[in-house]
C-alpha cells in the first residue's frame, strides 16, 4: 500500500496534518522520506538545511519535514516545532555507541519542548537490514521509551534501503494523529 | 537530597494497566471506554496515550500497550505503577490459550502485581468461535487465582459489533475492579510507593550497568586501533 492510499483512509474533515521526521545524522532520515515516496535512495547527501515534501488529496495535506541531524544543525530543530501533528524519531539501529546520545537528544525534546507536549511519537528502527542492528525492543528499552506516559508512542522496525517497515509506521502515525484530532472535538 | 528523588504518587487517579496477547482487542476497548465507537485499530508496539475517564467519583487512567512477542517485555516497567489490571484474551481464539496464560501467570506471579485486582475480559463474544465462560477458565487455569481479588467478565469490545455502543459488561466488570482497588487503596499506596522506588533503583543499575559496558567497550576499541 503506498502513502496516498493511506492517506485516503484519513477522514475528510482532518484537513492537514504536519510531520516532523528528526534524529541523529545518518540516521536515514531522508532515505525513509524518499523511499515512502518511492523515489530513488542511492544518492543521499547529509541534510544541510531541511527538506519538505507535501502530499494532496481529497482537499487533505500531509506536509512532512526532514531536518538535517547533525550536531550544528540540531539547535535549530526547535524552528520546526510548531503546530507539529506528530513526531518521528530516526534511529540508526545498528549505531549502539550512539544510543545513549540518541536518549540525550530524545528526553530533551519529549520534556523540555512546550510546543511537542503531547504529540505522538514515531520511532523507526532503522537500518534492520544490517546484521549488528538491535531489535525495536532492544530499542526502546536504551531509549527509556517506556518512561513516556505523556504521549502515545510506538516503535516500528525498519530499513529504508528495503523500504520494510515504513507503511506500517505510517500507518499507525495517520491512525494516532486521526484519533487524537476526533478527542480536540 | 533523597526526598527530591522519591517518585511521587498521583493519589487522585487509579492507574489500570490494559493488557493481553496482541489482537486480543486492548485498543479497541480503550477506545471504546473513551466513547469512540468508530474507529479501526492497527497493532500497538509500544503505548497509546492514556485514556481517562471518570467512576465511581475516581478518575481512571489507563495504559494501553503492544501484546506482540517482541514488545510484551516492556509490560514489566509499568507495573510498579498501577492499581489494577485488565488482561484482556481473545476467547475465539483457542490456538492461543496456552500462550496466554502463561503470560497472564508470569504478570500475576510478578512481585510489583501479585495480589493486586485483575478482572480478565473474555473478548469477543460475537464470534461463534468463543468458547464458553468454564472452558475458558480452565484453559487459563483461572481457577487457581483468589477469587476475591480477579474476576472474569465475557464481552464485545469492539462497539461495531455491540450496536455501536459499549458493552454492558465491561462497564461492569470496570465497576467490580475498581471496587476492588478501592476497598484496599491505603494498602495499595503505601505499597506502590515502595515498589516505584524498588523500580527506579533498579533502572538506575542497569543504566549505569549499560554505561560502563558502554565504556568499556570504547577503551577496547581504542586499544584495537592503537595496537
Ligand atoms: N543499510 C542501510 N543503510 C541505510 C538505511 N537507511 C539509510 N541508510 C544509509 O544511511 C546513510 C544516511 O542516510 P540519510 O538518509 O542521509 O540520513 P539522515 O538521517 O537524513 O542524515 P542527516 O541528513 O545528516 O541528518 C546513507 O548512506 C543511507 O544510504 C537502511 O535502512 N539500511
Ligand atoms: N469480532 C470482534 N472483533 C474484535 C473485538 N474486539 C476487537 N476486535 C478486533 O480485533 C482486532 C485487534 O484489536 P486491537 O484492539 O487492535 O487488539 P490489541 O489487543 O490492541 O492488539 P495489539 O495492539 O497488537 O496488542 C481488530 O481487528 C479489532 O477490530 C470484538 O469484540 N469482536
Ligand atoms: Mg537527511
Ligand atoms: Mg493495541
Amino acid at each position: 500500500m503506498g502513502l496516498l492510499s493511506l492517506l485516503r483512509k484519513l477522514k475528510k474533515s482532518d484537513k492537514e496534518a504536519r510531520v516532523l521526521v528528526l534524529g541523529l545524522d545518518n540516521a536515514g532520515k531522508t532515505t525513509i522520506l524518499k523511499a515512502l515516496s518511492e523515489e530513488d535512495i542511492t544518492h543521499i547527501m547529509p541534510t544541510q538545511g531541511f527538506n519538505i515534501k507535501s502530499i494532496h488529496k481529497d482537499g487533505f495535506k500531509l506536509n512532512v519535514w526532514d531536518v538535517g541531524g547533525q550536531k550544528t544543525i540540531r539547535p535549530y530543530w526547535r524552528n520546526y516545532f510548531d503546530n507539529t501533528d506528530a513526531l518521528v524519531y530516526v534511529v540508526d539501529s545498528a549505531d549502539q555507541a550512539r544510543l545513549e546520545e540518541v536518549n540525550i537528544e530524545l528526553t530533551k525534546l519529549l520534556t523540555e519542548e512546550e510546543k511537542l507536549a503531547g504529540v505522538p511519537l514515531l520511532v523507526f528502527a532503522n537500518k534492520q537490514d544490517l546484521l549488528s542492528a538491535l531489535s525495536a525492543a532492544d530499542i526502546s528499552v536504551g531509549l527509556d521509551l517506556h518512561s513516556i506516559k505523556d504521549r502515545a508512542w510506538q516503535i516500528q522496525a525498519c530499513s529504508a534501503k528495503k523500504a520494510d517497515g515504513l507503511q506500517e509506521g505510517m500507518e499507525w502515525l495517520i491512525k494516532t494523529v486521526q484519533e487524537r484530532e476526533s478527542e480536540k472535538k | 537530597s533523597k526526598a527530591k528523588n522519591k517518585p511521587k504518587l498521583n493519589k487522585n487517579e487509579l492507574t489500570i494497566l490494559v493488557i493481553g496477547l496482541d489482537n486480543a482487542g486492548k485498543t479497541t476497548l480503550t477506545y471504546a471506554l473513551k466513547g469512540d465507537t468508530e474507529i479501526d485499530t492497527v497493532p500497538t508496539v509500544g503505548f497509546n496515550a492514556p485514556v481517562r475517564i471518570e467512576r465511581q467519583g475516581k478518575r481512571l487512567c489507563f495504559y494501553d500497550l503492544g501484546g506482540g512477542a517482541r514488545i510484551r517485555g516492556v509490560w514489566t516497567k509499568y507495573f510498579h505503577e498501577v492499581h489494577g489490571v485488565i488482561y484482556v484474551v481473545d476467547a475465539a481464539d483457542p490456538f492461543r490459550f496456552a500462550e496466554s496464560r502463561d503470560e497472564l501467570l508470569k504478570t500475576v506471579e510478578h512481585p510489583m502485581v501479585v495480589g493486586k485486582p485483575i478482572l480478565v475480559l473474555a473478548n469477543k463474544q460475537d464470534k461463534p468461535e468463543a468458547v464458553p465462560d468454564d472452558q475458558l477458565i480452565s484453559e487459563l487455569q483461572l481457577q487457581s487465582l483468589t477469587l476475591s481479588r480477579h474476576n472474569v467478565f465475557q464481552c464485545i469490545a469492539r462497539p461495531a459489533e455491540n450496536s455501536y455502543e459499549l458493552d454492558s459488561r465491561v462497564s461492569d466488570g470496570l465497576n467490580w475492579l475498581v471496587k476492588a482497588i478501592k476497598s484496599n487503596l491505603d494498602n495499595l499506596h503505601t505499597r506502590m510507593q515502595r515498589d516505584a522506588e524498588a523500580f527506579m533503583e533498579k533502572e538506575k543499575e542497569r543504566k549505569s550497568e549499560v554505561a560502563r559496558r558502554l565504556a568499556e567497550k570504547r577503551e577496547n576499541e581504542q586499544k584495537q586501533q592503537s595496537a
